[in-house]
């Protein structure tokens, strides 16, 4: 059956950085980063979400629009620092449900 | 399952923590080869002991040479050295001239266009220097260390190389040029940059895994000691003993 419901997307994540991040930063970092690369357009279709951060071992869950995992990626990539210090962030899981990405990231 | 690989790691070669750091990250992020780029007179015991460290932890370890001649002449000079040293040789692009010895030569696996020089690589040049059997390398690094509209410029440059190279069927190898272990990203991650610079994403994900390890397990084929020339190697030595007994 059609529907206009959108299809969210639930992307797993890790952050490794030079002192411990909070949840903020980490959100202002990576949305700040999708408004420097696609633009307030960009950041208005991706609809991110953080879903869940957990600062002890620095990894997390962020909500998208299905069609913006690429995007939201792409992004990520160019995150250089968070709260001025040096930071990576890279995806480790992409999921459709977030039960399922919990069950993919503790059989990990 | 897929193997991503991340052709160009330069990381500063005395400091082993550093080192130690880079490849756990690798590791982490999900690369299974990685390369490190030496000068061309690295002394052996220094590439023996990167490719250590990445033996710990369990990472397929490439030594790799990056070439910046300004003639064509010094690039086939330093490439008689360099080949039999090095699993990789990357060349970088200053010059027209030298864009097309570089891209005749097959001891040459990587093509590098330095983001500040203008036509080395634009629809009339790169005609000129189409790679027998190189291909063009991307560095994400180029487009993480700038902002605003420096990175517009940047963005704009790679997007062109990129179209030139899929009309000419260039393969194109994206790494990330890491320096340190802030610069190292994840490879899918990099496959998606590489997307929205105008690949196709199976293409970009073909371009930080199958591409880069085909020219990895070529060379390493190349430089094996039983090797003799494309499609012929040793199998095994046999002495045979004429009719009198003698050998």
């Amino acid at each position: 059956m059609p529907t206009q419901k959108a299809r969210p997307r639930y992307l797993a994540f890790r952050v490794i950085a030079g002192k411990p991040v909070s949840q903020l930063e980490v959100f202002n970092a990576i949305s700040n980063a999708i408004l420097s690369l696609h633009g307030e357009y960009g950041l208005a279709c991706a609809n991110i979400h953080l879903i869940d951060f957990n600062p002890g071992k620095n990894c997390g869950i962020i909500k998208c629009n299905h069609e913006a995992v690429n995007l939201l990626r792409s992004s990520i990539v160019t995150v250089t620092q968070i709260a001025g210090q040096p930071a990576v962030v890279f995806a480790t899981r992409v999921s459709g449900t977030i039960k399922r990405l919990r069950q993919k990231l503790l059989s990990k | 399952m897929r193997r991503f690989v991340d052709l160009h790691l330069i990381p500063l070669l005395k400091d082993l923590s550093a080192i130690e750091k880079m490849v756990n990250l690798a590791f982490d992020v999900g690369l299974s080869a990685i390369a490190f780029t030496f000068p061309m007179d690295a002394p052996l015991e220094e590439i023996e002991q990167a490719r250590l460290i990445c033996r710990k932890v369990d990472v397929n370890f490439a030594s790799r040479t990056d070439l910046s001649p300004s003639q064509p002449r010094d690039l086939i000079r330093a490439l008689r050295k360099a080949r039999k040293k090095f699993e990789i040789i990357g060349v970088s692009c200053g010059s027209q001239t030298v864009a097309r010895c570089a891209a005749k030569d097959s001891r040459v696996d990587l093509l590098n266009f330095p983001i500040e020089s203008h036509s080395v690589f634009d629809r009339y040049s790169a005609q000129f220097a189409i790679p027998t059997s190189a291909a063009m390398e991307i560095d994400v690094i180029s487009m993480t260390q700038f902002q605003g509209f420096e990175r517009t410029k940047i963005i704009g440059k790679l997007n062109r190389r990129i179209e030139v190279a899929k009309k000419l069927h260039i393969p194109i190898v994206i790494s990330s040029g890491a320096t340190s272990w802030n610069t190292i990203r994840g490879p899918m991650d990099m496959a998606a940059l590489g997307s929205f610079l105008g690949l196709d994403l199976q293409s970009a994900i073909e371009a930080a895994s199958t591409i880069p390890m085909s020219i990895l397990t070529k060379n390493r084929i190349q430089l094996d000691s039983s090797f003799v020339t494309p499609g012929v190697r040793f199998i095994r030595r046999k002495i045979f003993a004429n009719a009198k007994g003698k050998t």
